[in-house]
């Protein structure tokens, strides 16, 4: 069973939604890192990785990532 | 009575609606013995969903064939026969487990499909039923666990949830209904029954109509909580009890032919009543009742949440019912029966279960208290519970949910063991805790709600944390809690409660509920006390 997660990311001064596929939790969070890496050129500053909420993959599944109505 | 199914044709119906029209979801019960004949395999996976309409769900992983049963238990009414034959199940078959819904219903776990029928035969034997618990059809209807014993109720209400649920239970006109769809009857003055939270709740009311005071109810519609909250409205309209049945079938009938089927999460009656307004939903259903009287009087007292821990008196003389708290709502089926024993010996047999997940056994004589008090269950299912312990909820959590992020069952005890420990307060304050943002364990309408979350510091250390909610209520047409911004680490949630609840005590005034606190106060002053709390732990 695979999932969707949702992570808040601290980086520096700023705070970034990101979302990964995973079998498990700690997979998420390992994979993060790799995503975290590809994507800045420079190794960002991670403050903190806050996962909120995961769902299930079944064949379709998604987030909404707005800033002001973030539903929790 | 067949009626036409004006949806069929709609071209735009989700996967579910089409199999639905396929094979109404009640069908899957005439299935099953040939299932329990030839194994689980034998069970096409197209199917699996509508076992929900025999109060049936897969457990995951769904693939090893284990089911969940919810049976019903129109307002948490229970007889001898029924306790016995419920818990019998759980023994024979259910590994002990015996859980008390939210709802009032019960609920076991590992069940396989061979056993279902002979399962189903013993619930027949003694009037019960999981017809209808889960799936897309009325489910049990939740009432006043203390009806017909309440001196505090408008009026009894056993008769009329009887008549209604009678009437929907496997009615094959109203079990193709767009989505789940939660009923409530009460007159209880404390809403025990949770209306605001219900897709359609009957609540108590009384005007006067030709000079004369009329006990009725008024109707609540359009509430239920999960990720997207409501809080049902009250339509503007008196309710005789003599037409509770005819209106609840109007109700249901416009949630029928009117309700949403496209979109799955937009199906409950809550969208169609954010759409509609109460307004026009009234008008629709003067359609089907012809013109209504419009709303009296609520005569309602503080809302006690369904909590009735204590001995108290019954409006008959000399006759009293004990409240007990069920931790986390689970008990062992050993203790079902010897439950049964006791109420038998001592009351008329009866258990009432009630939607705050405990019990309560009815018509005890004044004089037989004390002995039934010193019967040695009560040890533990106690009648005076701690009160952190008392008014602690949690969600199923990582047990059976792989949605949980976080442990909830568990250290939500731990949390209000040492809170009971550590802090005594003159009001009780509720606390829900929930382990992802679906909220199944009702966080929103918590005192103090915890929302559970992973986190990986800069030191990649991971840690479980939760966020804080504060002020929620169904007191008054009922109100969602807020959160105060913070997280805080499984290990030092209890000394940051500690440390608020601290606070509330200095600064409350004799008698102030939490809900109240958090009002005169305000969230802001509750949010720099959290910062000045979190402080130390930060530096
Ligand atoms: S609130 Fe989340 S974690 Fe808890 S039972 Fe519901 S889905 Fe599972």
């Amino acid at each position: 069973m695979a999932y969707l997660y949702r992570f808040d990311v601290s980086i520096g001064e700023k705070n970034v939604i990101a979302v990964i596929y995973a079998d498990d939790d700690e997979g998420a969070f390992q994979h993060l890192d790799v995503e975290l890496e590809k994507f800045y050129l420079k190794e960002p500053d991670v403050n903190e990785i806050t996962l909120r909420e995961k769902k299930r993959i079944v064949k379709k599944s998604g987030f909404i990532l707005d800033e002001d109505e973030k539903g929790w | 009575m067949a009626y036409v199914k004006q949806w069929a044709e709609n071209e735009k119906l989700n996967k579910t609606e089409i199999a639905k029209l396929e094979k109404d979801g009640l069908k899957i019960i005439d299935d099953i013995p040939y299932y329990a004949e030839n194994g689980f395999d034998s069970i096409p996976k197209e199917q699996w969903d509508l076992f929900k309409w025999a109060g049936l769900y897969l457990q995951r992983p769904k693939e090893d064939g284990y089911f969940m049963m919810r049976v019903n238990v129109p307002s948490g009414i229970l007889t001898k026969p029924q306790v016995e034959t419920l818990a019998g199940i759980a023994k024979d078959y259910g590994r002990g487990v015996f859980d008390i819904t939210t709802r009032q219903a019960i609920q076991f776990h590992w069940l396989e499909i061979q056993q279902i029928p002979d399962i189903f035969k013993r619930l027949e034997a003694v009037g019960l039923s999981s017809a209808g618990a889960c799936g897309d059809i009325t489910r049990t209807i939740v009432g006043n666990p203390i009806t017909g014993l309440d001196p505090d109720e408008l009026f009894d209400t056993s008769a009329i949830v009887k008549e209604v649920y009678d009437y929907f239970q496997r009615n094959e006109d109203f079990s193709n209904l767009p989505r789940k769809y939660k009923l409530s009857i009460s007159t209880n003055l404390k809403n025990a029954s949770n209306a605001e939270i219900n897709c359609a709740s009957f609540t108590p009311a009384v005007k006067v109509i030709d000079g004369v005071e009329k006990k009725g109810f008024h109707l609540k519609v359009g509430g239920g909580l999960s990720a997207r909250p409501y809080l049902a409205q009250t339509v503007d309209a008196f309710i005789d009890p003599e037409r509770t049945l005819e209106v609840a079938i109007a109700v249901t009938t416009i949630f029928r032919d009117y309700g949403y089927r496209e979109k799955r999460h937009l199906a409950r009656l809550k969208f169609l009543i954010a759409d509609w307004g109460v307004e026009k939903f009234k008008e629709k259903l003067e359609e089907f009742t012809g013109p209504l009287p419009s709303k009296g009087e609520e005569p309602v007292e503080e809302w006690n949440a369904g909590y009735f821990y204590g001995v108290h008196d019954q409006k008959q003389e000399g006759l009293k019912f004990l409240g007990f708290n069920v931790p986390v709502g689970r008990l062992d089926a050993e203790e079902v029966f010897e439950l049964a024993r006791i109420s038998g010996k001592y009351g008329n047999g009866e258990i009432r279960t009630c939607n705050s997940q405990n019990l309560i056994i009815p018509n005890v004589p004044a004089e037989m208290v004390d002995e039934l008090l010193a019967e040695p269950i009560f040890e533990r299912v106690t009648i005076n519970p701690n009160s952190f312990m008392g008014h602690a909820v949690s969600c199923t959590g990582i047990e059976y949910c792989n949605l949980a992020l976080v442990e909830t069952k568990e250290r939500m005890r731990h949390v209000a063991l040492e809170l009971d420990n550590r802090i005594e307060l003159d009001v009780p304050v509720r606390m829900h805790m929930v382990g992802c943002p679906n909220s199944c364990g009702q966080r929103q309408i918590a005192d103090i709600g915890l929302q559970g979350m992973k986190v990986r510091n800069k030191e990649k250390q991971m840690i479980e944390a939760y966020e804080i909610y504060v002020g929620g209520t169904l007191n008054a047409g009922g109100q969602f809690n807020e959160k105060l911004k913070g997280k805080i680490p499984a290990e030092e949630l209890n000394d940051v409660l500690v440390n608020l609840l601290q606070y509330f005590k200095a600064e409350k005034n004799a008698g102030e509920s939490f809900f109240d606190f958090v009002q005169r106060v305000g969230i802001d002053t509750l949010q720099v006390q959290l910062d000045s709390i979190l402080e130390p732990a930060a530096s």
